[in-house]
């Protein structure tokens, strides 16, 4: 009886549903699915934000039920309604609703209307049981406002957001669109025709597959180490003072350019460093392995994932370490099966943020890198300089390329977010 | 047998170090290059100090015009992308569709460079290319996923609770937004506002492929990295102005909105040590009259 379960769920707290219930919450919302209503997120039991969903849906079962009580609230007396047996006569079973609606009419009243539809020798006990039992596919047929009374379950934008996305739209969708364009119209500026020129150019550009491999690798070792300095200094991190964890934050907003400039008067051949300990084992600014660029964004991404990392590092992630290893658990395994799995969020998608901004990335490789190899942000930027206006395209290709990266990098932390979620 | 965790791991003077590294170092290292006059051979500090760097900085045509480029723009940036941001972020704040967010929020992971690049040509076109307003429009891109995204946090069921409440009682809606609104998601509003102003500032790569012919200030810094390295730090502690305001204004902000609360936490914590009977071990707490809080 879905009429029943709707009103169970309503009842129960969040969280404290029965299997039968988690059962038949299902199969409501398999019901909502195959009426082509929006599907949810996930259903998993024991998944928070799954749960969060169910919940949803639930009210939403009771606010159909509401509507088709003919009841415009979700107030208590309609759900205390809805939970009294369905063949109580309506009167009974919401004398409130009746009280205050003109427009909601008694069995009584809509017997007749029965009578007329089935015929004047129809069982009226039968029109109540086919009442009774009429599935909730049904049910659910009836038109509902879902826009007004849930605004931010409708399809369309929030009116809200309608300016912010059409400047990002107009400017960024723009961009992408002057990019594929100037990508295809090699050396347009002196009068060329469409073609793909330009990508048959970088590709064939030994130049281009170097900055590409060197870009990737540059971007994957300084996330790699600032992601294990983070969770080392995370860890230590723990029962300091305050004012340590300041200090360390403060690293987030100096700006890339400043700790490139930075980097150079500390490590550039006779810099700070090789006055105070004598000359340095390595050549870090203009090291053809991207050393200096890998120094430079492990200093700035470590803090910033440092910060997201103590954010999901809570009291109650503490309290569980402590209680671990008051069982015995080693100070490791409580780290790594207590706290990785609730960081771990944070962490995966902060790690490919930051990926995603070193891929891009164009003033630190241009002062701290090397003249050879390129990465492809500073490949763009110098293919011009160098091969002068007609080289326009290339530089745009080269650009869609590294954009087209980032891109991904932004959806794969997306879905590491949605994929964790649930287990944090 | 219970065992102490991430205690006394690292010796405290690691602690400092570490910190001082981040902190200290670069500031220390700035300002004691740019009072530097005289600094060669292998000392570790400057021979002469001076302000010989402040002098030639600012006597340099294309800094000054600069700094005043660099700030109109992330002023004029900041002003647009939060009267834009304002409704975007009151909607998203209870809108839970992940494809919005991401939708919102994709350009902040593109590089500048390209974005800049990829709108040259149609700025070319309308004949803006080359100015201050190409510019702004170029930071835009970045600017207003951040703003939002700070601007999101502010508006809480709680704050639209008491608009309903101000409607109620009779404001209209420009008394609603100065009494109500604007002092319930200042603190996210700052945030937004120098969050904002730091990217704008710093941005690099959009500056120079729309408007390479106009001062930028990291666009002006750049060469002098390499050439000048006195007239660098002079620079960077300008470029780095506006951060440490960010920095200044977001703690301030920060104790400002958490002493209340730490108030009734320490109201709660004597009222919960008042009520303990050592004598039969039972905790009697009293609510708090004002917060309903019980110390328990």
């Amino acid at each position: 009886m879905q009429r029943t379960i709707v009103s169970d769920d309503a009842r129960s707290l969040p969280g404290q549903r029965g299997p039968r219930q988690e059962r038949s919450t299902r199969d409501v919302i398999g019901a909502h699915e195959r009426n082509g209503r929006d599907p949810g997120i996930g259903l998993g039991i024991g998944d928070s934000d799954d749960e969060t969903a169910v919940d949803r849906k639930v009210r939403d079962d009771v606010d159909e039920a509401a509507a088709i009580s003919r009841a415009d609230d979700t107030s208590n007396s309609t759900i205390d309604a809805i939970e009294r047996p369905i063949d109580q006569p309506q009167h009974e079973r919401h004398p409130t609703l009746i009280a205050s609606k003109g427009k909601a009419r008694t069995d009584a009243e809509q017997e007749p209307d029965e009578r007329h539809r089935l015929g004047p020798n129809a069982d009226m006990n039968e029109v109540g049981a086919e009442r009774r039992e009429r599935p909730i596919e049904r049910c659910a047929k009836t038109p509902i406002d879902h826009g007004r009374q849930h605004p931010t379950r409708g399809v369309g934008l929030p009116l809200g957001v309608v300016p912010a996305f059409m400047v990002l739209l107009v400017l960024f969708g723009g961009a992408i669109v002057g990019l594929v364009f100037d990508s295809l119209r090699p050396g347009r500026i002196i009068g060329a025709s469409f073609g793909t020129g330009a990508w048959q150019a970088i590709l064939r550009d030994g130049h281009f597959r170097d900055a590409v491999g060197f870009t990737m690798a540059i971007a994957g070792i300084s996330t790699v180490i600032s992601v294990i300095l983070a969770l080392a200094l995370s860890t230590g991190l723990q029962h300091r003072p305050s004012w340590i964890r300041a200090a360390i934050a403060s690293a987030v907003p100096l700006p890339h350019l400043v700790a490139a400039s930075l980097a150079i008067t500390w490590l550039a051949p006779g810099g700070l460093a090789e006055r105070i300990v004598g000359t340095l084992p390595l050549t870090i600014v203009g090291d053809r392995h991207g050393l200096g660029i890998i120094v430079v964004y492990t200093f700035k991404e470590t803090p910033f994932l440092v910060l997201l990392i103590l954010a999901s590092w809570d009291q109650h992630t503490r309290d569980l370490q402590e209680a671990a290893a008051a069982h015995g658990a080693s100070p490791l395994r409580t780290i790594r099966d207590i706290a990785m799995p609730r960081v771990a969020r944070a962490l995966g998608s902060g790690a490919l943020v930051v990926a995603a901004f070193a891929l891009g990335a164009t003033e630190v490789p241009l002062l701290v890198g090397p003249t050879r190899p390129d990465t492809i942000a500073t490949y763009a930027l110098t293919t011009v300089r160098t091969d002068g206006p007609a080289a326009r395209a290339n530089s745009a290709a080269a650009l869609l390329v590294v954009t087209v990266m980032t891109l991904i990098l932004g959806l794969v932390a997306v879905g590491v977010q949605r994929r964790t979620s649930g287990r944090t | 047998m219970t065992r102490p965790i991430h205690r006394g791991r690292i010796a405290p003077t690691a602690w400092v170090i570490t910190a001082g590294m981040f902190l200290a170092a670069p500031l220390l290292t700035l300002l004691v290059q740019a009072a530097g006059n005289r600094w060669t051979g292998s000392s570790i500090l400057p021979q002469e100090f001076g302000t010989r760097g402040l002098r030639r900085t600012f006597s340099d045509p294309l800094i000054g015009p600069a700094i005043v480029n660099s700030t109109l723009v992330a002023v004029a940036t900041v002003v647009i992308a939060t009267i834009v941001a304002w409704p975007a972020a009151r909607a998203m704040s209870h809108d839970n569709r992940r494809g919005l967010q991401l939708m919102m929020m994709m350009p902040i992971l593109v590089p500048p460079l390209a974005i800049g690049n990829g709108l040259t040509p149609w700025l070319l076109r309308l004949g803006i290319a080359d100015s201050l307003t190409a510019i702004v429009l170029s930071h835009l891109v970045t600017v207003l996923p951040y703003v939002t995204l700070a601007l999101t946090g502010g508006f809480t069921a709680q704050l639209l609770e008491s608009e309903y409440a101000a409607a109620t009682l009779g404001a209209g809606p420009l008394r609603r937004l100065v009494d109500v609104t604007i002092p319930g998601v200042r603190r996210h509003l700052g945030l937004a506002v120098a969050l904002g102003f730091t990217v704008s500032w710093s941005q690099y790569g959009s500056s120079l492929a729309v408007a390479g012919g106009i001062p930028m200030l990291p666009v002006v810094l750049v060469p002098f990295v390499r050439s000048d390295s006195q007239i660098a730090a002079v620079l960077d502690l300008a470029f780095l102005l506006p951060p440490l305001v960010v920095m200044a204004v977001a703690a301030m902000l920060r104790q400002h909105g958490e002493k209340p609360a730490q108030t009734t936490a320490r109201r709660t914590e004597r009222r919960r040590n008042s009520s303990v009977t050592t004598a039969s071990t039972t905790i009697t707490p009293t609510p708090d009259k004002k917060t309903g809080l019980v110390g328990s």
